[in-house]
């Protein structure tokens, strides 16, 4: 399993405005976001048991969550390059 | 036996591979595995200088670990994307966990951009042969007004 990604480097540059850079440290956002799924988990885990017991075919929202993060700690080496006539995108997580 | 070559005899015997593919997939999981990814990884080009060098994106043993997708069009927008497989692999293992009722609308969508494959019909055990596949596809479009359309993985 490889480590989730550390950085977000975005940058927008436009021919008539100044270019745009965003450098995010995204493992400072970690803990918050840790945070944040810990409070979620415990809303899915009772959603998910309440539906287990009304006998619902799907009573999967915890592990959707999981797997949500687990796909997003999946996102390093990501670069995506848009360059058009007078724009550039460019966002890459490493 | 070990488990990949049962694991494709049994693939051969439900049908769900022709005799060459099956073979195909032994040979590959034999001796020559590695030698044939080598073969593969020096055959396609070198990926741009924003993509970085082949040694710096493949795994150990030239396992490709990055899906490429590159599109260079004559009126100037161009688009590089480069995608972890590994990203691939665990998106493709959430469409299972996703709900019937987003499952319909997905299915709809896609439906009405002309791709009718059905999500509901892919099972979590199809995922690595499918990126499997996909670590082998490579596909190169040359239009008629110049446009040009690669995707690979390496």
């Amino acid at each position: 399993m490889s480590a989730p990604p550390m950085v977000m480097s975005l940058r927008v540059t436009r021919a008539e405005d100044k270019p745009f850079r965003l450098w995010l440290p995204l493992f400072l956002l970690y803990p918050l976001l840790l945070v944040l799924v810990l409070l979620a988990l415990v809303f899915t885990i009772i959603a998910d048991a309440a539906l287990m017991m009304s006998r619902q075919r799907y009573h999967h929202y915890s592990r959707l969550l999981l797997g949500s993060l687990g796909a997003m700690a999946q996102a390093r080496g990501l670069k995506i390059y848009v360059h058009g006539d007078d724009s550039t995108v460019d966002l890459w997580f490493r | 036996m070990s488990e990949e070559r049962s694991r494709i005899l049994s693939l051969l015997a439900d049908g769900k591979i022709t005799v060459d593919e099956a073979e195909r997939l032994l040979d590959a999981v034999g001796s020559g595995a590695t030698a044939t990814t080598a073969a593969d990884a020096s055959s396609r080009p070198a990926p741009g200088p924003e993509t970085g060098t082949t040694s710096e994106t493949t795994g150990t043993g030239g396992t490709p670990r990055y899906m490429y997708v590159k599109v260079v069009s004559t009126d100037g927008d161009n688009v590089d994307v480069r995608i972890p497989l590994s990203l691939v692999r665990s998106g493709l293992k959430l469409t299972s966990l996703i709900p019937p009722q987003a499952m319909e609308q997905i299915n709809d969508s896609m439906g009405e951009h002309g791709m009718t494959f059905d999500l509901n019909n892919f099972k979590p055990e199809d995922i690595e042969e499918l990126v499997q596949a996909l670590r082998e596809m490579e596909v190169n479009v040359d239009s008629q007004n110049g446009d040009n359309v690669r995707v690979y993985c390496a």
